[in-house]
């Protein structure tokens, strides 16, 4: 588990706000569905204590109202990515070692 | 890489209203344990969904709550704020007759109280009336030895005093006992009186009743008691002084005189610290000069570090009694050892040894007397020294340097001379010569102002304490105003008779232009209770943060329906073992010792660690101190107005007094600009009953009433192509689910 660390709860909320008011602009969202969402967003992110749980609120939320889906995405992107430098990370170390045994 | 497809599984509601429990964890309770696969999109849904505000046409049609939040991002608020602002309830009529209904709704009601309150006025006022003619015409209305001829007049004065009875209705005794019990009912069962008067409140109703009624008939007492409260919340809180008149200004100008000298006249450390204003308080209200030295001198040893100051006083001033007493030993010995001198010799008459030897025999008594003093006086001080766990040493020199600073430095004689016991005496004679100055002023002049200060309190106070009930105090306060123009119209009268037209204008002018609106809130159909409440409110309010929290629970222990109730929390069969822990719950009756415990339940609840304690942990918390007597009413209600303070942007337990004070002054601003906010609060709550939710905690909306943030503009009025519902309360969350079944899964690529 990894903890979550302020600047992501504040890039959260920012993503989310920014996707928010995007979506009222384009009229995909109701404004009491806007208000229902803000309401679910203040109520459950603060109760988020690892970056786990905030990727499976985003996904939670997207499920709810599609126009959030782009955060989500996001965030697992950026994850996706992390493991695959991760893994291209350690895939090197192997070769390094490999060349070293030679 | 493509995110594979998963299969959702069931997932419950959001929120609803199930338990405490499973609302202070909706996240825990609604996330999946394990991260489910996605569904990919497709890249034209990332393409939308990745447009940025400002990015899309213009020629989509917003309305005016989804507008609100967009101004506010364009505005550059925060994220947070625009969340805040997005998930506030919306409740828009459509229409200026679902506004006007709306409007009726909530008016029929407010109406009703306002009746019901202007009722009890007028009931009080013609009781006074009636009672205080009675009196002068000497009838018995309240005895069985009442006559027929007592009734007619009676009859005579009710229909002359009471506006709502007709010429021809028949009122008799039993109108007036009616009307006497309506009033003094009311009457015992306020705050105010069963708080001034306990050991009454604890009798029958009937004595409860005849106390009170003497309690009308000689008000000064029942008046003086919560004037003095108000005086006090009044010196307290900044910029609700009285306007001085010049007399007043340039007493006051001496009075700062004189405290610059003091403190020039004291060294610098004592007097940057003195609290000249504290004296002063002292003296208005009577203490005398020496009496306030000594407060000053336990004062200042405590800011430089004493740390018992009245016990070091209590050892110094036995030193120094012990000192004189030694004195006195010494010169009693003295003279004793030149009579047995005397006595020794020979030639002398025996009148004369007579003389002496009885001389001796008082002084040798006197010295074993003194001696006897001196010995109990040191065991005492050997016992405080004993006692004394700190430096009493340190401490005693530095207690004796303060006495020095403001009684002065003794002298050989051991006078003190050069304290500042000469300029508070000045000070006393300036803070008199301001009493009598305000003692002269015309009556009518003092009598308005005293009004129109009340009126302005009350002003101040309104909204606090919105919990209704009909206050003794609010007719008091009309009656004030009431007899100060009365007072007033009088004086002009005089003062034509006298042919001072110009003073008599004057007055009048004084005397009517005090604004009528005695009590706005009253326009609102809510009501203050009483002064002495609000009075302890406000100060427990301005005394810090934790005072603040306390009221917030207060409030929620308020109102017909409380939230946190320790009667219903502590069953009877428990409260004698909440009495036993809690202690010192006197030695009244039970019912008398769980009122001390409910009390001192309140004061020491740990508040602080509420405020610090996350949400999520708030419940065990709770439980933990308190028991699992707490019910879920209690812990739900904190919860949800925690929610509630958090969703607004406050943190409702950790609010500053400024914060308070600022959002009471936007809520009653909102209820003065056409009952907005209120009446949103109330459709709130009736969305709640419709949709079969139990809202029985009139006290928990009373609180949120408070944090409820303030509008730009009158909203309720506004046509807009509001798509709101009624559906705002945080139980819609129910409504999620089915209003938003799963989408169609789709496809990307990343």
């Amino acid at each position: 588990m990894t903890p979550l660390l302020p600047e992501e709860k504040k890039q959260t909320y920012d993503q989310l706000a920014t996707a928010m008011v995007a979506a009222l602009e384009r009229g995909d969202i109701s404004s009491s569905e806007m208000s229902k969402s803000a309401r679910y967003i203040l109520g459950s992110i603060n109760m988020l204590e690892n970056h786990e749980e905030l990727v499976l609120f985003l996904k939670d939320l997207m499920n709810h109202w599609a126009p959030y889906k782009k955060v989500f995405i996001d965030f697992r992107s950026a994850d996706v990515a992390k493991e695959d430098e991760q893994k291209l990370l350690e895939i090197q170390n192997k070769l390094k070692k490999l060349t070293a045994v030679k | 890489m493509r995110i594979p497809i998963i299969q959702r599984a069931p997932r419950p509601a959001l929120g609803g209203r199930k338990s405490a429990l499973t609302r202070a964890r909706p996240v825990r309770t609604q996330v999946p344990a394990a991260l489910e696969q996605e569904k990919p999109f497709t890249s034209q849904e990332i393409a939308v969904a990745g447009l940025k505000p400002g990015e899309v046409p213009a020629d989509v049609k917003i309305d005016a709550n989804a507008q609100r939040t967009i101004d506010w991002f364009h505005a550059n608020k925060t994220p947070e704020q625009v969340l805040l602002e997005a998930s506030r309830p919306r409740i828009r009529p459509q229409t200026p007759e679902e506004a006007k209904a709306l409007r009726s709704k909530f008016e029929t009601r407010q109406q009703e109280r306002l009746q019901r309150a202007d009722d009890a006025v007028v009931d009080y006022q013609v009781y006074a009336e009636v009672t205080r003619r009675a009196a002068e015409q000497g009838l018995t209305i309240n005895s069985p030895a009442r006559k027929a001829s007592n009734s007619r007049q009676l009859n005579t004065i009710l229909r002359e005093v009471d506006p709502r009875s007709s010429s021809t209705e028949a009122n008799t005794a039993q109108t007036y006992a009616e009307l006497r019990t309506r009033v003094l009912t009311r009457f015992t069962q306020t705050d105010v009186f069963r708080n001034l008067f306990p050991e009454v409140a604890q009798q029958p109703m009937d004595q409860q009743m005849i106390i009170a009624e003497r309690l009308f008939a000689n008000a000064s007492d029942f008046q003086a008691a919560v004037s003095g409260r108000v005086e006090q919340f009044r010196l307290q809180t900044q910029g609700l002084k009285p306007t001085e008149s010049s007399a007043d200004a340039a007493a006051h100008d001496r009075i700062t005189g004189v405290q610059d000298r003091i403190k020039r006249r004291l060294s610098s450390e004592s007097g940057a610290k003195i609290n000249l204003e504290d004296a002063e308080r002292q003296l208005q209200q009577g203490r005398d000069v020496e009496g306030v030295m000594e407060d000053m001198t336990l004062q200042l040893s405590r800011e430089r570090g004493v740390s018992h100051p009245t016990a070091v006083r209590q050892i110094v001033t036995l030193t120094g009694e012990t000192t004189n007493l030694n004195a006195r030993i010494h010169e009693n010995e003295a003279v004793l050892a030149g009579l047995d001198n005397e006595l020794q010799g020979s030639g002398m008459t025996s009148a004369r040894r007579q003389s002496l030897e009885t001389k001796r025999t008082e002084l040798t008594a006197d010295n074993l007397r003194l001696t006897s003093q001196r010995d109990n006086l040191e065991q005492r001080i050997e016992q405080h020294a004993d006692d004394y766990d700190g430096d009493l040493k340190k401490d005693t020199r530095v207690y004796r340097e303060v006495e020095d600073d403001i009684y002065g430095r003794a002298d050989a004689k051991g006078v003190r001379q050069g304290g500042i016991k000469s300029e508070l005496d000045v000070m006393k004679r300036e803070v008199d010569e301001q009493a009598r100055q305000e003692s002269i002023r015309p009556k009518s002049e003092r009598a308005v102002e005293q009004a129109t200060e009340q009126e302005r309190l009350l002003g101040d106070y309104e909204g606090l304490m919105s919990d209704s009930m009909i206050d003794t105090m609010r007719e008091r306060s009309q009656l004030l105003t009431d007899a100060a123009r009365r007072k007033g119209e009088a004086d002009a009268q005089r003062l034509e008779r006298e042919n001072k037209n110009n003073e008599a204008r004057a007055v009048r002018r004084l005397t009517y232009g005090i604004e009528d609106e005695y009590s706005p809130l009253d326009r609102r159909g809510v009501r203050c209770t009483d002064k002495q409440r609000m009075a302890e409110d406000f100060n427990i309010i301005t005394s810090g943060k934790d005072g603040l929290h306390r009221v917030f629970l207060r409030i929620l222990s308020g109102g017909d329906n409380p939230l946190v109730n320790f009667d219903t929390i502590y069953p009877p069969e428990r409260r004698a073992d909440i009495i036993a822990q809690v202690g010192d719950c006197g030695s009244g009756s039970a019912d008398q010792q769980w009122a001390v415990a409910k009390s001192r339940l309140w004061q020491t609840m740990d508040l602080e660690s509420f405020a610090q304690t996350e949400p999520g942990q708030m419940l065990e918390r709770m439980v933990q101190q308190q028991g699992t007597n707490f019910t879920t009413q209690f812990t739900a209600g904190l919860l949800e107005a925690q929610s509630f303070g958090e969703r607004h942007g406050v943190g409702t337990l950790a609010i500053s007094s400024a914060e308070w004070r600022r959002m009471y002054k936007y809520h009653r601003g909102g209820l003065k600009a056409g009952g907005v906010q209120y009446e949103e609060l109330k459709q709130w709550e009736e969305d709640m009953k419709d949709e079969g939710v139990d809202i029985s905690n009139l006290g928990l909306l009373t609180a949120l009433s408070f944090f409820i943030k303030p509008r730009e503009e009158n909203e309720i009025s506004s046509t807009g192509s509001s798509a709101s519902g009624s559906s705002t309360s945080t139980s819609s969350h129910a409504n999620i689910s089915r209003s938003h079944a799963p989408r169609t899964p789709h496809t990307i690529t990343m």
